[in-house]
């Protein structure tokens, strides 16, 4: 069963130069659909200004976006009344990046965790402290950390916290922001196994944003590439990672750094150039500049996000006659399951 | 064999910082060569005292940083020791470094070409007229688009990539023997970082760099290294040719780092994880560093510090067990 749908979701940020400037338009999120079934996970992956952060913080009506729907259960997530969008903050729970940033550093751990359970339900301070106790076990902590501060902590004992915050409430659905990004290689393997525990535990749904398609390939079962607030690809992990159609998601997967010194040789897709600004994004398909395959069309029509084989989806124009294979073959035993 | 030259032989290093808690030993004991003309890599996690050690070289170190010990051999010269005149010929000449932000590296209030043309001027004596035009030849060959007009630009205006591109520019103008990056590529995107590190392999080429590269990234370490240094609680715990490290790792320490990066694991199955994090400094472990969190431990580790001995062909290691560490433990 789908728990999240979102059609053609959009999000645009104005802002103006000078006073008497004229307004303009960043198009972080533009046109975006795409659903989540219940229990699995979906990972987005795009450089920096590719709209995933706020992608996310718009599923999670963090902030208001600018047009579409987010159906969550069912539900018009955009269109809820007061007391019905505190049901749905009930219901979701949100990771970010950096755990230190996240966590209030004059509350102890007692108290960040406290506070979701004061807003959402009416326990007693008794059986709040216990279920206090009980999430702090479930993401490898223990009473012991109650009392302590976020700056007491280490980096990954912090990112623990903020987990147990977002899963405190049983929700459905956690957006999970590069949570692993700014942690050292061996505490990231912790917390990678932390959260597909507590997956496969509650049944929860994750929308894992990142930019390492290495760890977003390791937890997904759904990709979404997105490239200056489009969806360029969209389709299950084997698919995208062992045939990718778009160039863009060629290039990511062939600019990996992988860990294996016998591939230092291989094929590559080449990538031109920087990401344009998303404040003035290229004409026609947003990738073309930087595309090596990109032909007159590419310049002229943006490309639509259509179906290329079951459950594959692709935004270009090349998508029918393009393929990567040969360039991924050697990187097969790290891309495929 | 030919025996390499050594370029940078660093001897019994040991640097602290002291701080309102005590002295912190970030850099505890540290030998190292690095040959002329290869790219030595050193791996760790933060805190583990590889940017301290790279700070070292250059004596760009923060002033609370004091040398208890070692000497740093730069081609026969001890740069802990030379005078502050000598130091200034060497650095940006002979050696240049490059950092994690580029930002910051760069000065805001100067335009980037003027900054590229600084060095040739300081070191050659070049004539301003001649250094720019030097500077525009050198941010077009690190794949600045229109040198000549961005030159004229100053940094707020580039991007990330193209910062870091212009530090590398002023950097290797010069073309000095060693060149010292510091994690280049953390802050960038993977696409620009596989642009960035291609760009530093062909000029290493081109020039006969010695390039020694600080990263915490495995993949990074596997695309362009030709040895690797693990270190570990400001301490190498391992040294070894680049295919010796991912195929026959023999501390637990470099063990468990390469068998916890996810890049060959099936998908959603439990990653093989180092329990605990890396120790204070402050107060560090008894014996190795790394007993508390290994899973070979035995008494002997507790009691005794291992030193880092030669136990195969170019290939060192400081672990009291280092026969029991089979290889790696890949599940493909």
């Amino acid at each position: 069963m789908e728990l999240l749908v979102v059609e053609d979701l959009r999000k645009y940020f104005e802002f103006k130069k000078g006073l008497f400037a004229r307004k303009q338009y960043v198009r972080a999120v533009d046109g975006v659909s795409f659903s989540v079934e219940r229990g699995t996970t979906l990972g987005v992956v795009g450089e920096s200004g590719s709209g995933k952060t706020t992608l996310g913080l718009t599923i999670l009506r963090l902030i208001e976006p600018t047009s579409g729907r987010i159906l969550f259960n069912g539900s018009d997530v955009t269109r809820l009344s007061k007391e019905e969008l505190k049901h749905f903050r009930r219901s979701t729970g949100i990771v970010f990046q950096d755990p230190y940033s996240s966590l209030n550093p004059r509350m102890r751990v007692k108290e960040i965790l406290e506070r979701p359970l004061k807003i959402h339900s009416d326990e007693g301070e008794e059986s709040r402290v216990e279920r206090i106790i009980k999430t702090l076990e479930e993401v490898g902590l223990s009473a012991e950390h109650l009392m302590r501060y976020p700056h007491e902590l280490s980096g990954g004992q912090q990112q623990r916290v903020a987990i147990a915050r977002a899963i405190i409430l049983k929700p459905l659905l956690v957006v999970l922001d590069e949570p692993t990004s700014s942690l050292d290689v061996s505490v990231q393997a912790q917390i990678l196994n932390l959260l597909l525990d507590l997956q496969s535990r509650h049944e929860l749904t994750y929308v894992f944003i990142t930019h390492d398609l290495l760890t977003a390939k390791h937890v997904s079962d759904f990709i979404m590439v997105m490239y200056l607030g489009k969806v360029v690809e969209y389709s299950t992990v084997r698919e995208v990672f062992s045939n990718p159609r778009h160039p863009y998601t060629a290039s990511l997967l062939s600019s990996i750094p992988i860990p294996d010194p016998k591939l230092r040789g291989r094929k590559r897709v080449s990538v031109v150039g920087e990401p344009p600004s998303p404040l003035n994004p290229p004409k026609g398909c947003r990738y073309h500049p930087r595309c090596p395959y990109a032909i007159d069309t590419c310049e002229l029509r943006e490309p639509e996000l259509l179906e290329h084989d079951k459950k594959h989806f692709v935004a270009c124009h090349r998508a029918g006659e393009l393929s990567f294979r040969e360039f991924l073959a050697d990187m097969d035993s790290f891309l495929s399951e | 064999m030919r025996v390499p030259e050594v370029l940078l032989d660093v001897r019994d290093l040991r640097i602290c910082y002291e701080t309102s808690r005590g002295c912190v030993k970030a850099v505890d004991g540290v030998s190292l060569e690095v040959y002329a003309g290869e790219t030595f890599c050193l791996v760790g996690e933060t805190g583990c005292g590889k940017s301290t050690l790279a700070l070292a070289i250059p004596r760009l170190l923060p002033p609370n940083a004091r040398i208890l010990s070692g000497s740093i051999l730069f081609k026969g010269v001890d740069l802990l020791r030379v005078s502050d005149s000598k130091l200034q010929e060497l650095r940006g000449k002979e050696i240049a470094m490059i950092f994690q932000n580029p930002m910051t590296s760069l000065n805001p209030v100067h335009r980037v070409g003027f900054q590229v043309a600084e060095v040739p001027v300081t070191h050659f004596k070049m004539s301003w007229r001649e250094a720019l035009a030097t500077a525009v030849r050198q941010l077009g060959r690190v794949g600045i688009a229109d040198p000549d007009l961005r030159s004229r630009d100053y940094p707020h205006t580039f991007s990330g990539g193209m910062k870091q591109r212009s530090m590398i520019a002023m950097m290797t103008t010069c073309k000095p023997s060693l060149l010292i990056a510091d994690e280049p590529t953390t802050a960038l995107d993977v696409t620009i970082q596989a642009q960035i590190l291609k760009l530093l392999h062909e000029l290493k080429n081109e020039y006969g760099l010695t390039l020694l590269l600080i990263t915490h990234n495995f993949g990074i370490v596997a695309e362009v290294c030709d040895r690797v240094g693990v270190m570990y609680a400001g301490k190498i715990v391992e040294v070894a040719d680049v295919t010796e490290v991912f195929e026959a790792p023999l501390h637990p320490y470099t063990k468990g780092l390469i068998d916890c990066v996810v890049a060959r694991r099936k998908s959603k199955s439990r990653l093989n994880q180092i329990p605990g994090t890396p120790p204070s400094l402050l107060n560090p472990p008894t014996g190795c560093r790394f007993h508390p969190r290994c899973a070979y431990v035995t008494h002997e580790c507790v009691k005794e510090e291992p030193r880092l001995i030669e136990v195969r062909k170019n290939h060192l290691v400081a672990c009291h067990n280092y026969e029991k560490v089979g290889g790696v433990s890949w599940s493909s």
